[in-house]
């Protein structure tokens, strides 16, 4: 069951009187459950790619089909209705809100959407994320009190706080130490197995993409390779 | 949340924040500050003019020009104008009276005329005055020497001020019982009249009223005016005097030797004209009730709304020729000077407003900028145009609100330091508009809310273009600047 559809996705991107060629023509399908990466070098379009699937940017061609909605021209207000419900962020330099604490961060997308929660069963809710990334004692810090793997924890609850079908990560290991970066991919692993959730992140780390269950490289713009392994879709 | 976050912002960058702090706490302590005075010395006038001679309202004859009770309020027409009379005076008197907001009502006539006090002469304005009404009307105006003026007696009531300056330039004091000559030139000839001053009083709060005024029966005024005069006694002129109006007036010269005087051999005694005088029908003293008016004055019962009650009096009056007005418009020059002051200190006032605006908008502007990380992931998580906007504008009016806090705070401190300065005023304009010979501004918690309410307008119009802006950031710059 396809959950993301890119067809035929073209970018340009204008600098000045120069055009810059991003994606040249990209297809691609991806089923729900799927813990995907999309691997290459600077410059191959990943970040590109997240974004428009991520509907934070718009393809200058190209058709797109997210959770079975064709979003290629939907106005701005759907859109963010659609990132609201169905799309969880998570950046490569965390993107937390200074001024709030850790729950308050995960918390926020819930109020944003105004999910039909209570307040108790929101604030259960966002306990049990805090917990499933192990932060049940960083509740009350603020981000810069964190280290950049507990941010990106922070950030993984934020992503999922409003039960989205896909999560985007654009390098979520970029500034994280090797290490950290593992624990953090196998939780996002961890997750994507016990919720079915779609995970589509970008990175240029050899390692890291060999944890990937569906790999896509990327080349200028143009993606050069397909990996899957064979893995059980929870239906 | 919201709150929470707009909170927490304001502290994150608190440069900024403590930056458009001062400048709304700067304007709004100017605002404050200045309209106090203004209100105070707006309530201190009104309250003195209408003790003293305005009331609440008068009722005047329409005409092109604004009018007070001493004439034009346009100084360059003023010596050209004379007051017209009041049509329908007796009619409009019974329906203004019928009022029931209306406390007390009087009838004044007005009429500029030249004084001659011992060697001394002076422009004054007269007021013709019915006493039985008027000094009821009036509580501000307190006798001084003598006696206040009576009802059918003919006299004048002259100002302490007056008095004082004549004993100044000539050394002899005004006393009750001493003649003044009052005299005027019109289109009808001079018109002089000696009267005794009766009394010589002051007003309450004596400082903003002009020291001119000369009070005086109405039957001088209107001979001054060339006003006509009326009575309601039950005089009838005996027939012999009507028989001659109504017989043929050639049979005046006829001669026949029948001329009734110079047949007249009979010599009268003492006593026959003092029995003639003791029962003749005609009267030795007229009252004269009745005659043309100037103006009716009305003083409104306590809580009265007398900008309401205008309207309701004005269209009442619709049928007549005559206009109600309010004591601002009767008092002239002086409270208008008052109203033109207050405006063009807010004219002032807006143009410091809109430089604050702008340099406002701009350290807002360079807030948004650099925050766009924040608001593009605010974006990327799913929050609409409204969230964003109502972020904004909750963090700029919750600085503005604070700011307005803080802008009365200091305006009530410089007030406290000014009045602990103890000031006094020798200009007699400045002490009118301050309505005080000493700088003593007393607190206004009226314009105190005004002062809150225009911060948060001045923090709602100086997010607006900001606002724009953060709308037009793209969620990808939560990734662009990453």
């Amino acid at each position: 069951m396809s959950i993301i559809q890119l067809d035929t996705i073209i970018k340009t991107y204008h600098m000045g009187k120069v055009e810059v060629p991003a994606l040249r023509g990209i297809s691609l399908t991806l089923v729900k459950g799927d813990f995907v990466a999309i691997a290459g070098p600077s410059g191959s379009g990943k970040t590109t790619i997240l974004n428009i699937i991520g509907l934070i940017d718009k393809p200058t061609s190209g058709s797109i089909v997210i959770a079975d909605k064709n979003v290629t021209n939907m106005k701005k207000a759907g859109l963010t209705r659609m990132r609201q419900k169905e799309l969880g962020f998570i950046f490569q330099s965390f993107n937390l809100i200074s001024v709030l604490n850790v729950f308050e961060n995960v918390e926020l997308p819930l109020i944003i959407g105004k999910a039909e929660q209570t307040k108790a069963e929101r604030r259960d809710w966002v306990n049990y994320l805090i917990e499933e990334v192990g932060l049940a004692d960083r509740k009350k810090h603020k981000p810069a009190e964190l280290s950049g793997g507990q941010q990106q924890r922070v950030a993984i609850a934020r992503a999922l706080s409003t039960k989205p079908q896909i999560v985007i990560a654009d390098e979520p290991t970029a500034n994280l130490d090797s290490a950290t970066g593992e624990t953090i991919l196998n939780l996002m692993k961890k997750i994507n197995k016990e919720q079915n959730t779609t995970f589509v992140f970008s990175t240029h780390d050899p390692v890291i993409h060999e944890l990937a269950d569906h790999v896509i490289f990327l080349k200028d713009g143009n993606i050069v390779r397909e990996r899957k392994q064979a893995k059980e879709v929870k239906k | 949340m919201i709150f929470i976050i707009a909170f927490r912002n304001l502290f994150k960058s608190i440069r900024h924040t403590l930056i458009v702090v001062f400048l709304i706490m700067v304007i709004i302590a100017l605002f404050y500050i200045g309209n106090t005075v203004l209100e105070e010395s707006n309530n201190g006038l009104r309250t003195t003019y209408i003790l003293n001679y305005t009331g609440d309202i008068v009722i005047q004859e329409k005409t092109d020009v604004s009018m007070s009770l001493f004439g034009a309020n346009t100084p360059a027409i003023g010596e050209f104008f004379s007051i017209p009379v009041l049509n329908d005076v007796d009619t409009i008197n019974a329906l203004a009276a019928d009022f029931e907001e209306v406390e007390t009502i009087t009838r004044q006539i007005s009429g500029p005329a030249v004084l001659d006090i011992g060697t001394q002469r002076f422009g004054v304005p007269v007021f013709g005055i019915d006493p039985d009404t008027y000094f009821p009307c009036f509580p501000g105006i307190q006798l001084d020497a003598g006696r206040f003026l009576q009802s059918g007696e003919m006299g004048a009531m002259l100002t302490k001020g007056r008095a004082e300056q004549v004993k100044k330039d000539t050394g002899v004091p005004v006393s009750v019982g001493d003649s003044i000559l009052l005299s005027t030139a019109g289109t009808t000839g001079f018109k002089i009249r000696e009267v005794p001053v009766v009394g010589i009083f002051s007003y309450s709060n004596a400082v903003q009223i002009p020291d001119e005024i000369v009070l005086t029966d109405a039957q001088t005024a209107r001979a001054l005016n060339s006003i006509l005069l009326a009575t309601d006694s039950d005089y009838a002129p005996p027939e012999t005097t009507v028989d001659i109006l109504t017989d043929d007036i050639d049979s005046l010269f006829m001669d026949e030797g029948s001329d009734t005087i110079a047949d007249k051999t009979e010599s009268v005694s003492l006593a026959e004209i003092k029995t003639l005088l003791e029962t003749g029908t005609e009267p030795v003293t007229q009252d004269w009730k009745d005659g043309g008016w100037n103006f009716i004055i009305l003083r409104l019962k306590k809580g009265v709304n007398d900008s309401d009650f205008l309207k309701k009096l004005n269209e009442k009056l619709e049928p007549f020729t005559a206009k109600a007005v309010d004591w601002r418009t009767a008092a002239g020059t002086p409270a208008l000077l008052v109203l033109l002051l207050q405006y063009l200190f807010n004219a002032g006032l807006l143009l410091i407003i809109i430089a604050g605006i702008i340099a406002i908008i701009n350290i807002l502007l360079i807030t948004v900028f650099q925050r766009m990380k924040e608001i593009g992931t605010l974006r990327a998580i799913g929050a609409s145009d409204g969230y964003v906007r109502l972020l904004i504008f909750t963090e700029n009016i919750i600085i503005a609100a604070i700011a307005g806090i803080l802008g009365i705070v200091l305006g009530n401190v410089l007030i406290q330091v000014i009045n602990g300065m103890g000031i006094s005023v020798n200009n007699s304009l400045i002490s009118s508009m301050l309505g005080h010979d000493r700088i003593f501004i007393q607190n206004s918690g009226l314009m105190a809310i005004a002062s809150v309410a225009l911060s948060v307008v001045l923090g709602f119009l100086s997010s607006i273009y900001p606002v724009q802006i953060a709308l037009r950031i793209q969620p990808v710059e939560a990734v662009a600047k990453g």
